[in-house]
């Protein structure tokens, strides 16, 4: 490794990586140590590791700072390590000192991608979403075609409107998650808003590129996503998928160099916002009458504040709700984060068992999430324990309470 | 006094504050100077979180945050009997830590008991609550270092670096309270530390004892740099940041 190049550690980074005084409460609360039960994958430990290989690159004629050199075969070996993790955040709400873990473990793997020592499998990864410009490996222009698969009428596409839908890699190309793209459309056109969808010219919205570690690659995504926005002179950008809305909303700024000339919303803040000013007409509906509970994604609750919105949203189309435990801002991750199921898939799984038993311990019948990633991680988790519960994206309760589908 | 333990003083309150103060300064400037060493040559523009513009709500949740983390409420996040557990031990220690050092500044003359006579008698404040204090941040370090052994989580990430900390600690704490309930002379003392600092004790404690706390403390403060005891006066810039960017993001981010 050339030590020597990682001078793009902040000196506000260093405070925060030597804040950590080990206590491991994290530990506690991660679900990723919770699973493997190895030190290196513990936020604390992780933390000494990356601390380790920062300070061997820096100063090189410090002795003090370079006690460990000699051992850079082993700190590769931690490397791996950093990819075990769901980058679900929840190591920073319980850490006593408020280090904000989310941004240190991108930029660990911003590290170690620079190094080019990421697992071949997210070189593979990396390598598709550059040439494709999506999650999944496959011709951009099957972007769209769940538009014809599901008859959905009058989509515009790539046209001048107010809004713009940004769908996103997961609802576009996976069945399974294509009835959120439908539920959150219908949802749109009953709300009479005038929307778009971005068709062939939405490209991936780079976090999966932020989560392997190139930078470069998501700063690619985003300079094309914010140009084809802004030429259709939107004003608001809406996702059901909270890793787009995130990374559109929190991250493009710094990766573009500039301020968005748009808003950006979840689909969830919308739908509150639309039926709190009673823009959204729920007369004569039928309530879902099964018992419901609501798994909060990380990015949409922990890392974007998005919380009271999705049970407003519930709330109106249902009588029977239980809270689940590990909610809310201390929400336990279901493993769908973090790029896991292609670095990990096991975890992935045994996480979303954790979860989804939460769920089955609560007699719910209907597990709802509001991002694709869960919904689909949620449903693996039950089919791994063999347990029948039906899991609904918000979008599509609503929508079919609403009788749109 | 003893000669041979007034030159034992005069090193450990005379001589040794010097290369603690210089270790100490050390320790800092290379720790600055590694820091800035990492800094990225050019600005990145700001995340869109440090664009938002502070509205009230915000500054609501920011000052919510600061006080949430500032009492150790994060690590209560859980409900549960073993982080409640853990959260009383660091609490009542780190708050009996501060209240003893704050106490130490009363002998220096920066201030008075009388100024806290409201609140209790200058027998309590000065002698009885240090007392119970002492005990309780001995007992409080004591059960982390039995945490940090016996808890196989927090063992597999530790190293010398926790447990010696810790230890000196102890011994610190353990100094102290001994030179509270050994016998003492019924004299006043006055205890002279480099440069010109002066501690006006009523009573001439336990002299061996009183040696033995300040060779730790200062072995402490030579360390701390070094060391993750660095957390002590990083923590608050870290802590407010967290607010600020949590503030922002639960308040004024939001549409």
């Amino acid at each position: 490794m050339k030590l020597e190049t990682l001078k793009e550690v902040s000196p506000f980074t260093m405070l925060q990586l030597e804040t950590c005084a080990r206590c491991a409460h994290c530990a506690e609360y991660c679900p990723v140590y919770d699973v493997l039960k190895k030190p290196q994958v513990m936020p604390g430990g992780r933390v000494s590791v990356m601390l380790k290989i920062i300070k061997s690159g820096v100063n090189p004629w410090f002795a003090l700072y370079r006690s460990k050199t000699n051992k850079l075969n082993e700190i590769e070996n931690y490397v791996e390590n950093v990819y075990n993790c769901a980058l679900c955040g929840r190591c920073m709400a319980v850490c006593p000192f408020g280090i904000q873990t989310d941004i240190l473990w991108e930029l660990f793997r911003k590290i170690v991608y620079r190094f080019n020592k990421h697992p071949p499998v997210l070189k593979e990864v990396d390598k598709f979403i550059l040439s494709t410009y999506n999650a999944y490996g496959v011709g951009n222009d099957a972007r769209s075609m769940w538009v014809d698969y599901l008859g959905l009428d009058n989509a515009k596409i790539n046209e001048r409107s107010d809004v713009v839908y940004f769908v996103g890699c997961t609802s576009s190309f996976k069945a399974v998650a294509q009835d959120i793209a439908y539920a959150t459309s219908l949802i749109l056109n009953h709300a009479r808003l005038s929307w778009t969808l971005l068709g062939e010219d939405e490209w991936c919205c780079g976090a999966p590129l932020l989560m392997i570690g190139d930078e470069d690659g998501a700063r690619k995504m985003a300079e094309h996503n914010v140009k084809a926005i802004e030429n259709l002179d939107a004003k608001l950008v809406v996702s059901a998928c909270p890793g787009c809305a995130r990374t559109i909303k929190q991250k493009y700024p710094s990766l573009i160099g500039r301020a968005l000339r748009f808003n950006v919303m979840h689909v969830m803040e919308l739908l509150d916002l639309y039926i709190r000013k009673e823009r959204m007409p729920l007369k004569g509906i039928e309530k879902e009458s099964a018992l419901v509970t609501y798994h909060d994604p990380c990015e949409l609750a922990r890392l974007s504040g998005v919380i009271d919105e999705p049970r407003h949203v519930i709330h109106a189309v249902t009588f029977s709700f239980r809270e689940m435990p590990e909610g809310k801002k201390d929400v336990r991750c279901c493993g769908g984060g973090g790029i896991l199921q292609a670095v990990n898939d096991e975890l992935r799984l045994s996480i979303a068992e954790k979860r989804v038993r939460q769920a089955q311990a609560l007699e719910a019948e209907i597990l709802t999430s509001a991002c694709p990633a869960c919904k689909i991680t949620l449903m693996d988790g039950l089919k791994k324990i063999g347990v029948k519960m039906q899991v609904l994206d918000v979008t599509e309760l609503f929508a079919r309470k609403l009788g749109l589908m | 006094m003893d000669t041979n333990l007034k030159l034992l003083m005069d090193f450990i309150f005379g001589t040794l504050p010097w290369v603690t103060y210089a270790t100490f300064l050390f320790g800092i400037s290379l720790k600055l100077y590694t820091w800035f060493s990492t800094s990225p040559p050019s600005r990145t523009v700001p995340s869109s979180i440090s664009r938002t513009p502070i509205s009230a709500e915000s500054i609501r949740l920011t000052i919510g945050q600061f006080i949430y983390l500032l009492l150790f409420q994060g690590r209560f996040i859980k409900p549960k009997a073993k982080s409640f557990v853990l959260w009383l031990m660091s609490f009542s220690a780190h708050i009996s830590l501060f209240l003893i050092l704050f106490g130490h500044l009363r002998p220096i003359g920066v201030w008075s008991a009388s100024w806290f006579a409201w609140m209790a008698s200058e027998q309590f404040l000065t002698r009885d609550l240090p007392f119970y204090l002492g005990w309780v941040v001995l007992g409080g370090f004591s059960l982390l270092l039995v945490r940090r052994v016996v808890d196989r989580s927090v063992r597999s990430i530790s190293g010398f670096d926790d447990y010696f900390l810790l230890a000196i600690l102890i011994t610190i704490f353990l100094a102290g309270n001994m030179m509270r309930v050994s016998p003492y002379i019924h004299e006043s003392f006055a205890l002279r530390i480099s440069p010109s600092i002066v501690m006006q004790l009523k009573e001439t404690p336990s002299l061996i004892w009183l040696a033995v706390h300040g060779i730790a403390a200062q072995v402490l403060i030579m360390y701390m740099p070094f060391s993750k005891l660095f957390h002590i006066i990083a923590s608050p810039f870290t802590i407010l940041a967290y607010s600020i960017r949590h503030g922002r993001l639960y308040g004024g981010m939001k549409t």
